[in-house]
């Protein structure tokens, strides 16, 4: 306050002096010293009112009353231990799950890019009747970037795992190759040196961008980094700045370590139509719309694409027309695999909120009664009953926010559990999920709600409570509450048990997912494997050289201690890697592009040995099958199926479309399907090539052992290691996994909705006992004389233990029967997240409820028992 | 907020208008509240009926607003009492204020004097 704040006792002084003063002006008048005293008072009016009045003015009111709340609100809690602990660890609880999902959706869903004015960025993708398929091809991004009037600038990009060599180590790292204007195109400024330019294109000399967490990590953040060179694909480039902190690519989940600049010349060399880029990204000039410049782009794509020779079925699939996607949020991969089963968990979470507060209401309620003595006095010594409603409110707010701090500490751990589950498999997720302010604003917003919502209704009733009444039947009023009160807090019960019962058949539902998934045949062994990317130096290309080298490797691995079988393929099941391309068959006529599609695994010998793949005829490959020999393919069930029908596919051959490839397989073997990129999905199509004849020298190969003993794999890592590196000083070794955590890391959206469901799921079971059993003990304690009386009258214990048993039968039958649509129509939302589970499934809602049922007897059991252990004698005695 | 029931038959203060009268009372120099509360009453020939008591928080406003300083001295019959008088800024406020009043006053009375012309 800016004036001089007048003392209480000054204002007091005042009035004193003026009824002195007046008192001696009536007395003047003649009347005697009483009667003047009198008449001055009554002239006055309402002194302490006027005092009161004084001491508001003088002060932030509300404040000092919020301190006057606060105060009393953690007297009366610290008075009651218990029941603050167990509100508090509830609402930790609740808020911790809600915090904790919300930092998972806001670092995968909400969060933009952190680059200038994310809103003006959009993607340019392919699209046809099939969806969006990516960026077009690297000439037409060419004419897209030249032709075009909508953009303030367009680049294109394209990551992957880069092998490079620092100080002639050989290291993987998370790369990228972008246009010399991507950075300009997202408007980042270096945190050091320079990031690319224009002309570097040209690689010439060939330069480096590397990001601030791999500076810190490889470099220890050490300034001298300008400079340094490294060398990729036999290519030397200079390092000259380092990206800005907070910018860790376009693809949320997996942060960049380096950009290169796209060579253009040299990679237009090659067959321009096959660069690969993963993401055309662009600028927006201010002022145009998405729609003009998805106009303007699609009218130059579709004149490239008039003289592309792709099938016109295809064309129409995938290739039909451009489109411009708002691009704030970066590469929408992880977005789209996440956003549902994220906000399925957000809404789990939010469920065992509402059962929290819930559960903290009917609380309340019982601890109303037992105030109302209190609040009485209060009433009856002049608070205003808005004030007591304010303060009651306050007092939720505080025991919400005593359990929400803990909470915040609870998502915190929550959120590294998520975060190492993410980080599982070859290609570990990072999510940069952080507590930061959003979090923090959302967990306040939900605390401050969630404590309005259980306070509202304790406070309304505290509203109406009647003074005298309160303060005459003493601390424990015993008939202030009316029946609308008692239905109220047996429908709270009903309510938590209908929302346990949709929690847990959702878990249930996810659980059984999971569960059914494990138990699919993905047509390979999945355990006692496993498997490790080796690259090659450049060098080793050529088809002699490439032979060998595995030769090599082979030799070495089986010759090891404890390796019952080993092979090396260019990928293995679900590991996330692909090949394919368009078959041709004798006497086989594809109706459509699609028809022809066939994967395509270049493997080893031993390669169906060691996964336990079995063979279904004719023979698997042999170390005969060198490039001198008869160029042969063995296919699995649904190749044969499809391309051959019932004929026998032995003997018969195989060619492919392509261009320089004119050579024919013939077919020597039958094996059995396999799960491929998933384990949802039908088996697809594949035919298997020998490595020694192969057509493409990957330079990145999967090598796979099969330990003799049981559980033996990772055990056979460092002696496979170093002997690889005896074979090779060059190799790269990476992305090690056993089958048994591959097979995991692609369950696990299914592991993180079935995890965290049934721990809600349980929490969601003891929230709703507690709470049964909190009003069902409760009724019992208000209800002590009324059983009394019934057994003085010949109720037996029996009688009176049936009657609280039937009570609280009522209620959970009541929430069962409300909850069931309820858990139907979950089940039938969550369709595409679930395996094996449907929403008809009886013995999903059965177990469910059989499980609550059970839960909500034993915890009536209890108060069922002391209602009836009661001694009439005493019970009557108290009244 | 007195409680009193006003039986008698003179008017109750207008809210807003106590400023006006208390700024007015200390145009004629210091007073303290028991001698503003008295002046008020006298002035208007007893037709006011002030409650002494609400006199203090409108005092408290005033001298708030900076329209009057107040300080302790002694009364004329040797009392202790705080004695309020008007600033510069509260005189200023005083002419504003008195002409609005006149104002509404004027306005007021045409509008009655219609009324029971046309009666």
């Amino acid at each position: 306050m800016w004036f001089q704040r007048r003392r209480d006792d000054d204002f007091h002084n005042e009035i004193q002096s003026h009824l002195r003063l007046e008192t001696d002006r009536l007395m003047a008048d003649g009347l005697s010293a009483h009667e003047a005293e009198e008449a001055a008072r009554r002239a006055f009016g309402n002194i302490s009112m006027a005092r009161q009045k004084f001491y508001e003015s003088q002060r932030w009111m509300w404040f000092e009353q919020l301190l006057q709340d606060l105060r009393y609100g953690a007297r009366s809690l610290r008075k009651a231990p218990i029941f603050t602990a167990a509100v508090a660890v509830t609402i930790a609880l609740g808020v911790g799950a809600n915090a904790a999902v919300f930092t998972l959706i806001d670092a995968v869903l909400l969060r933009s890019l952190p680059v200038q004015s994310p809103k003006e960025l959009v993607f340019l993708e392919m699209a046809g009747t099939e969806g969006t398929s990516g960026p077009p091809a690297y000439p037409c991004f060419l004419r897209l970037r030249t032709e075009t009037d909508a953009f303030q600038g367009a680049a294109a990009f394209a990551s992957d795992e880069l092998r490079v060599e620092i100080d002639g180590k050989p290291e993987q790292i998370m790369g990228q190759v972008a246009s010399g204007n991507y950075f300009d195109v997202l408007g980042l400024k270096p945190a050091l040196g320079r990031l690319l330019k224009e002309n570097d294109e040209r690689l010439n000399p060939p330069v480096a961008v590397v990001s601030d967490r791999y500076w810190r990590r490889r470099f220890q953040g050490d300034p001298a980094v300008i400079g340094k060179t490294l060398s990729f694909r036999g290519q030397t480039f200079t390092i000259v700045g380092v990206t800005p902190p907070s910018f860790l690519g376009l693809q949320p989940g997996s942060p960049l370590d380096i950009t290169l600049p796209i060579g253009i010349e040299r990679e237009l060399q090659r067959d321009s139509t096959s660069i690969w880029l993963q993401g055309i990204i662009a600028r927006l000039k201010p002022g145009v719309a998405g729609a003009k410049a998805q106009a303007e782009s699609n009218a130059i794509f579709r004149s490239f694409m008039a003289d592309s020779r792709y099938p016109a079925d295809l064309v129409a699939q995938h290739f039909s027309r451009l489109q411009v996607l708002p691009a704030a949020h970066g590469v929408d991969a992880l977005r789209r695999r996440f956003s549902r089963p994220l906000y399925a968990l957000m809404s789990v979470a939010a469920l065992v909120l509402l059962l929290a507060v819930a559960n903290i209401a009917n609380l309340l309620m019982a601890r109303g009664f037992r105030r109302a003595g209190e609040l009485g006095i209060r009433l009856a010594t002049g608070a205003g009953r808005a004030r007591i409603v304010r303060q009651l409110l306050t007092e939720t707010v505080l025991l919400f926010s005593l359990g929400a701090l803990p909470g915040l500490v609870l998502a915190g751990w929550g959120v590294r559990l998520m975060e190492g589950f993410f980080q599982e498999g070859r290609r570990p997720i990072s999510i940069e999920a952080v507590l930061d302010g959003r979090v923090l604003a959302f967990s306040l917003t939900v605390t401050l709600l969630a404590a309005l919502l259980a306070g509202l209704f304790p406070a309304w009733r505290a509203m109406r409570i009647d003074p005298v009444r309160a303060i005459k039947e003493g601390g424990e009023s015993r008939t202030g509450e009316s029946r609308g009160t008692a239905l109220f807090t047996q429908a709270l019960v009903a309510f938590q048990v209908g929302l346990s019962l949709v929690l847990l058949v959702g878990a249930g539902a996810f659980v059984r997912t999971l569960s059914n998934l494990h138990h699919i045949d993905p047509g390979f062994r999945n355990e006692d494997v496993l498997t490790l990317s080796i690259q090659v130096p450049e060098k080793f290309s050529e088809p002699d050289k490439y032979a060998a080298i595995w030769n090599r490797v082979l030799e070495v691995v089986r010759t090891m201690p404890g390796v019952r079988a080993s092979a090396v393929s260019t990928f293995t099941p679900l590991s996330g890697r692909d090949r394919g391309g368009l078959v041709k068959i004798h006497g086989y006529e594809p109706l459509s592009t699609e028809d022809g599609v066939i994967h395509i695994n270049q493997v080893s010998e031993g390669y169906f040995e060691s996964l336990g793949i079995s063979l279904l005829r004719g023979r698997v490959f042999t170390d005969g099958d060198t490039a001198s020999a008869a160029k042969v393919a063995l296919i699995n069930e649904s190749a044969a199926r499809k391309f051959f029908g019932k004929r026998n596919p032995i003997g018969e051959s195989l060619e492919f479309v392509r261009k320089r490839d004119d050579r024919s397989y013939r077919i020597v073997g039958v094996v059995e399907d396999t799960k491929h990129m998933n384990l949802r999905e039908a088996s697809a199509r594949f035919a298997f090539l020998p490595i020694r004849q192969a057509r493409d020298a990957e330079q990145r190969v999967t090598l796979v052992v099969a330990p003799i003993q049981s559980n033996g794999e990772m055990a056979l890592l460092s002696s496979i290691r170093s002997g690889l590196l005896k074979v090779n000083r060059g190799f790269l070794i990476s992305d090690v996994i056993s089958m048994r955590r591959q097979l995991d890391s692609t369950l696990l959206t299914e592991r993180l909705l079935s995890g965290l469901s049934s721990a809600f799921g349980v929490l969601a079971l003891i929230l709703a006992s507690v709470g049964l059993y909190g009003v069902l003990s409760y009724q019992v304690g208000r209800q002590h004389q009324a059983i009394g009386i019934r057994m003085a009258l010949g109720a037996t214990p029996f009688l009176v233990a049936r009657s609280v048993l039937r009570q609280s039968a009522w209620m959970i039958a009541i929430g069962l029967l409300a909850g069931l649509p309820f858990a139907v129509w979950e089940v039938r939302t969550a369709a595409t997240m679930l395996w094996g589970v449907k929403a008809s499934d009886l013995f999903l809602y059965l177990a469910s409820a059989g499980l609550l049922c059970f839960v909500g007897i034993v915890s009536a059991l209890l108060p069922a028992r002391r209602a009836a252990g009661v001694e009439p004698a005493t019970a009557l005695r108290r009244v | 907020m007195s409680t009193k029931p006003a039986k008698d038959d003179r008017l109750l203060l207008l809210q807003g208008t106590l400023d006006l009268l208390i700024l007015r009372t200390l145009l004629f120099g210091k007073e303290h509240g028991q001698g503003i509360a008295r002046a008020i009453q006298a002035a208007s020939g007893d037709e006011l009926l002030v409650d002494h008591g609400s006199l203090y928080p409108a005092l408290q406003r005033l001298e708030k607003k900076g329209w009057v300083a107040a300080g302790w001295g002694t009364s004329g019959n040797n009392r202790r009492a705080r004695f309020y008088r008007l600033t510069a800024s509260g005189k200023k406020q005083l002419t504003s204020e008195t002409r609005q009043w006149e104002r509404i006053v004027a306005a007021v009375g045409r509008v009655l004097t219609v009324e029971f012309s046309a009666d």
